[in-house]
């Protein structure tokens, strides 16, 4: 059965993001769930990984975007969010790496990337 | 090893955020359940938006606003369009607020036998087809049971401790036995 976890550092750098950005962290933890779900139904990274709101990253890995926020307040003016995850069949698990915007991406996939070396060791 | 979660929700409770914050974030989740289960049914066709958009003469950017717009906002005639591309039909199940799991189980039972007795009726003055529908009789009963049966096998129940029941003739009994060895002794 598939679970979620999240990897260390995740929660905080989470923390961080929503203070600023609610609205795209909220699209995106939505956009997540359905990603879960289809993980769930069709136990088929692949198909997963075909949504519409999926951006291909190293090692497997992949980003989901906030497609589908609210604008409330400025129009047009939503953060481009990326949640990174890496989903494997071995134990069903979806891993939590990290968020961040277009600002920090270099840097959020180099740590994302080395988070997902070691979970390939671990599993 | 991390705490693992069955839903984004449960990601969400678990992690030290105001109150009023997390419920914030997880009413916009809980918002799109009809929406999210539209892109899980269309994955399980094995089938992309863009192919679903051709099905129905939409464009694909309609097809990503429904998967993500709020349940509220989802009209009957696009679930009617989006479940006739999917090749499925739709059915509209409205059930008393707050009914048991349990009670559940029994109108889903009770729906099994009324289709049952449907096939009874329809294979009724047709040799073949009320052997056929027997055989199913038999298939449908092996199934459940086995189904059923797996669900209870995934409980671990330990088990009971003996109950040791003592009456009064044996009470009297065993002090008459203590009072022996104590006069031995």
């Amino acid at each position: 059965m598939w679970g979620i976890e999240q990897y260390t550092g995740f929660e905080n750098q989470y923390k961080k993001f929503v203070k600023k950005h609610e609205n795209e962290a909220s699209a995106t933890l939505s956009n997540l769930q359905t990603y879960f779900e289809v993980l769930k139904e069709t136990n088929n990274v692949q198909m997963a990984n075909q949504q519409p709101f999926i951006h291909p990253e190293p090692e497997g890995m992949v980003a989901i975007d906030q497609r589908g926020a609210k604008i409330e307040k400025k129009p047009g003016k939503l953060k481009a969010t990326r949640l990174y995850v890496y989903a494997t069949v071995v134990n069903q698990t979806l891993y939590l790496l990290g968020i961040g915007d277009k600002d920090s991406q270099k840097q959020d996939i180099e740590t994302c990337r080395s988070k997902v070396k070691r979970i390939k060791k671990e599993v | 090893m991390s705490k693992r979660y069955g839903s984004v929700v449960d990601v969400l409770q678990s992690m030290e955020l105001p109150a009023d914050q997390k419920k914030r974030q997880a009413d916009y989740i809980k918002a799109r359940q009809l929406s999210r289960l539209l892109t899980v049914m269309r994955s399980q066709k094995n089938m992309s938006q863009k192919q679903a958009a051709e099905k129905l003469g939409w464009s694909q950017g309609r097809i990503s606003k429904l998967e993500t717009k709020e349940d509220r906002a989802v009209s009957v005639g696009d679930l009617l369009d989006y479940s006739n591309a999917l090749d499925l039909e739709m059915s509209i199940v409205f059930l008393p607020r707050g009914m048991k799991i349990v009670d559940r189980i029994k109108i889903y039972a009770l729906e099994m036998v009324k289709l049952l007795q449907r096939l009874v009726k329809l294979s009724k003055g047709d040799d073949g087809m009320e052997q056929a529908v027997h055989r199913f009789h038999d298939e449908c009963l092996n199934n459940l049971i086995s189904l059923v049966g797996d669900s209870q096998k995934s409980m671990c129940i330990k088990p009971r401790k003996e109950l040791t029941v003592i009456g009064p003739s044996q009470v009297g009994q065993m002090i008459e036995e203590e009072d022996a060895d104590l006069a031995h002794a």
